[in-house]
């Protein structure tokens, strides 16, 4: 049999199979065609697609499906108020989403002795390996796990490689305050403006030996603020937001500088 | 003749069972063998295709390849074969049990790049089995890979609750317990002469 003949056969034998195979395809799949609701690719396509599953559910796909199945509309935590908005509108249901949370990173290192890691470049991993044994081992790590794990591109390092959230992006979703291998981050609801930006429960010389932004517990906070507002637990201040005036007196009076009114900025819908 | 069938079904299925002692399948075996329920569906579902697939590619293989001398064509033609049959399948699954189709997921799909379906389609051509004997084969093959399948699920499901040192907890454990499982079949052997 001439090589030419056996090319001929084998595209014949091949394109008929191809063609019988896809009748038999075509034939199975209107036959067994699965109707879905297509309102639920309309809210998946309305959904930010980056199947993170903060949600809860497996990917936007199963959020969606969870939606028009009679969850709520805001269940989508990184889509936030617009999503939920738009979401309520193709399925004329009102959204009933509470206040957005913003994230914010309790800490702002400025180490003594910066610690020497060569391993992996995650937080997790420096945590796993370091712990406590250099540094502060209740601070920011500051190798970015929170950066990786943000579906909205909210954190980024600054020129000092301190972590900083941008609030105009935070949806509040709390995948960074999972990431988190020393729980730095946590969410801020509208009107927790006073910030403290320490974790460390040492005394005062125990953090001045490891930080040179650490609360070190001197008290002046809780003596300056004029509403009592403040308390010191646990070698930290605790603010009560119920009697917390913004007024800023304590900002004054911190010789660290780690109490700071940040405002809280509403995310930019476009 | 029907002792002869018997034999190959008994040796496809334990003796040379295509898991556990031509290491064939090996990833859906892994992969699926969580739920036992899961784990027999899904044996079921390969064992569904590699019957059809194994009769199919025979009669293409004895009234197309070989005649024609298209020898060369076998893992293309077979590879066509499997494929369209797997996604038959989904689409008839997706339709009449949703649950299952669900709870099978990428692996139901990833039939088509299951070595053991290929290699019983190539073993078929290799040991020159009429057609009959094809699906029986096929049939046993697919029965030992449910077997093995349904095994290891139901033994991983015990595990769960065993306290496993943290440094064999998930994927090692299982090796490992395939590893016995795959020893504990050559007890198989003899049984059959190959």
């Amino acid at each position: 049999m001439g090589v030419v003949q056996k090319i001929i056969y084998a595209a014949l034998l091949m394109g008929g199979l191809g063609i019988t195979f896809g009748l038999i395809l075509a034939l199975v799949e209107r036959r067994f065609r699965v109707e879905t609701d297509p309102r639920v690719d309309q809210v998946e396509e309305v959904l930010p697609g980056l199947n993170c599953g903060a949600c809860g559910q497996a990917g936007c796909r199963g959020a969606a499906e969870a939606i028009v199945a009679g969850a709520e509309v805001g269940l989508c935590p990184v889509g936030g108020a617009k999503v939920a908005a738009i979401i309520g509108e193709l399925l004329g249901r009102a959204a009933q989403s509470g206040p957005v949370k913003k994230a914010v990173i309790r800490c702002r290192p400025d180490l003594k002795n910066p610690p020497i890691y060569q391993g992996i470049e995650t937080c997790l991993g420096y945590q796993t390996l370091i712990g406590a044994a250099q540094g502060c081992a209740y601070g920011c790590i500051g190798l970015g796990d929170c950066v990786a794990v943000c579906p909205v591109g909210a954190i980024s390092r600054d020129e000092e490689g301190r972590m900083q959230v941008n609030e105009e992006l935070c949806t509040g979703c709390g995948l960074c305050v999972k990431a988190c291998p020393r729980s730095v981050i946590a969410l801020r609801e509208e009107g927790e403006d006073l910030q403290l930006f320490c974790l460390n429960p040492g005394k005062g010389k125990e953090v001045l030996a490891v930080c040179n932004s650490g609360c070190i517990a001197c008290g002046l906070c809780v003596k300056a603020c004029p509403h009592g507002a403040i308390k010191l637990e646990g070698n930290l201040p605790v603010i009560n937001y119920d009697l917390c005036q913004n007024c800023g007196a304590c900002v004054r009076k911190c010789p660290k500088s780690c109490l700071e009114i940040k405002e809280y900025v509403a995310e930019k819908v476009s | 003749m029907l002792q002869g069938l018997f034999l190959i079904l008994v040796s496809s299925a334990l003796v040379n069972n295509f898991v556990l002692s031509r290491f064939l399948g090996i990833c859906p075996f892994l992969g699926v063998s969580q739920k036992v329920e899961t784990a027999v569906s899904m044996g079921w579902a390969t064992t569904l295709v590699m019957t059809v697939s194994a009769v199919v590619t025979w009669t293409l293989e004895r009234y197309f390849l070989l005649p024609l001398g298209l020898e060369f064509l076998r893992y293309v033609v077979y590879i066509l074969v499997i494929a369209s049959m797997v996604q038959t399948v989904e689409t008839v699954l997706a339709k009449t049990s949703p649950a299952l189709h669900r709870s099978l997921g990428i692996f139901l799909p990833l039939i088509t790049t299951n070595c053991a379906v290929l290699g019983l389609a190539l073993l078929v051509s290799l040991k020159g089995y009429n057609i009959v004997e094809a699906a029986v084969f096929a049939v046993g093959a697919g029965l030992g890979f449910t077997l093995a399948l349904s095994l290891l699920a139901g033994i991983r499901e015990r595990l769960e609750w065993a306290d496993i040192p943290a440094a064999f907890k998930g994927a090692p454990i299982v090796l490992i317990t395939a590893g016995l499982l795959s020893m504990a079949f050559l007890g198989f052997t003899g049984l059959v002469a190959q």
